[in-house]
């Protein structure tokens, strides 16, 4: 299929599965697939699955607002089973705007979200950080899983 | 009808009148690329149709923050209208990211359809 590949190394866990898609709001359905997918494979609780569904979701948002990143390349999700857990790199989320300007939480003024997106990452796996990707690319980095800090210990926003 | 789970179902959006409402049966996974049918769908409603909107999100299978958002949106313009607006079954995937902003103390929720005010404010 053009715009999408898979590497999965399941079974194999050193090496990480990959999914690479172009920057297009439509294949955002099939990187939360791939993350559940395998997440169940590595045994990760329901509840935690949930959390990953969305915040993954959340961080290929971030990757495809940024429209690849200053290289327009593929968006990347990557899984890799560390022993403690999942670990989840997404890139490119592009530049992190201050939580006043995010435009995820804009709607029109006045009454709007409380969160942005990765804030909302933040607060459903709390080890979330973004991180220098390859080639000026920012890359998001969680873990999921038992070991993983901040997970299901959800701090409820301050609404404005 | 059950919640259904994962993204094996279209996404659409429906319009129908439920007494004095008007009831947007939405069904499949809310997410930056299907929240622009649900947001054209709520402007049409909300300029046009009715002062009672309500979204029931019951086979909504995923929604993050874009979904979300939309929803914010027409409770502000409903709002700014004096109309209501109201979520119904919000629970599983949609409730978690409502619940998880806060947003569970601002919107009008509602267990059912059945569960709709019928008499005029």
């Amino acid at each position: 299929v053009s715009g999408i590949s898979a590497e999965s190394a399941a079974g194999t866990d050193a090496r990480p599965s990959v999914l690479r898609f172009r920057a297009t709001a439509a294949y955002i359905a099939s990187a939360r697939l791939f993350a559940v997918t395998l997440g169940r494979h590595y045994g990760l609780t329901n509840e935690t699955l949930e959390d990953l569904r969305l915040a993954v979701s959340e961080a290929c948002t971030l990757a495809v607002e940024s429209g690849g990143g200053p290289t327009g390349r593929p968006v990347e999700l990557s899984l890799r089973c560390t022993g403690e857990g999942l670990q989840v790199e997404i890139q490119d989320v592009g530049e992190q705007p201050s939580e006043d300007s995010d435009p995820a939480r804009q709607s029109d003024g006045g009454l709007r979200q409380p969160v942005g997106r990765l804030q909302l990452v933040s607060m459903l796996f709390g080890d979330a950080e973004v991180l220098p990707g390859e080639a000026g690319a920012h890359l998001l980095r969680f873990s999921a899983g038992p070991t993983s800090g901040g997970q299901h210990v959800y701090a409820r926003p301050v609404l404005e | 009808l059950k919640r259904r789970k994962g993204s094996d179902v279209e996404f659409s959006v429906s319009a129908r009148a439920v007494g004095s409402w008007t009831v947007l049966d939405v069904q499949g996974d809310l997410d930056l690329h299907t929240a622009p049918r649900l947001r054209e769908e709520l402007l049409n409603v909300l300029s046009h149709s009715s002062p009672r909107v309500a979204v029931n999100l019951l086979t909504v299978s995923f929604m993050d923050s874009t979904g979300l958002g939309v929803l914010v949106a027409a409770l502000k313009r409903a709002r700014e209208a004096n109309d209501e607006f109201a979520l119904v079954s919000a629970g599983g995937s949609p409730g978690k990211v409502i619940a998880l902003t806060g947003l569970d103390r601002v919107f009008d929720l509602y267990k059912a359809v059945e569960d709709l005010p019928m008499a005029e404010r």
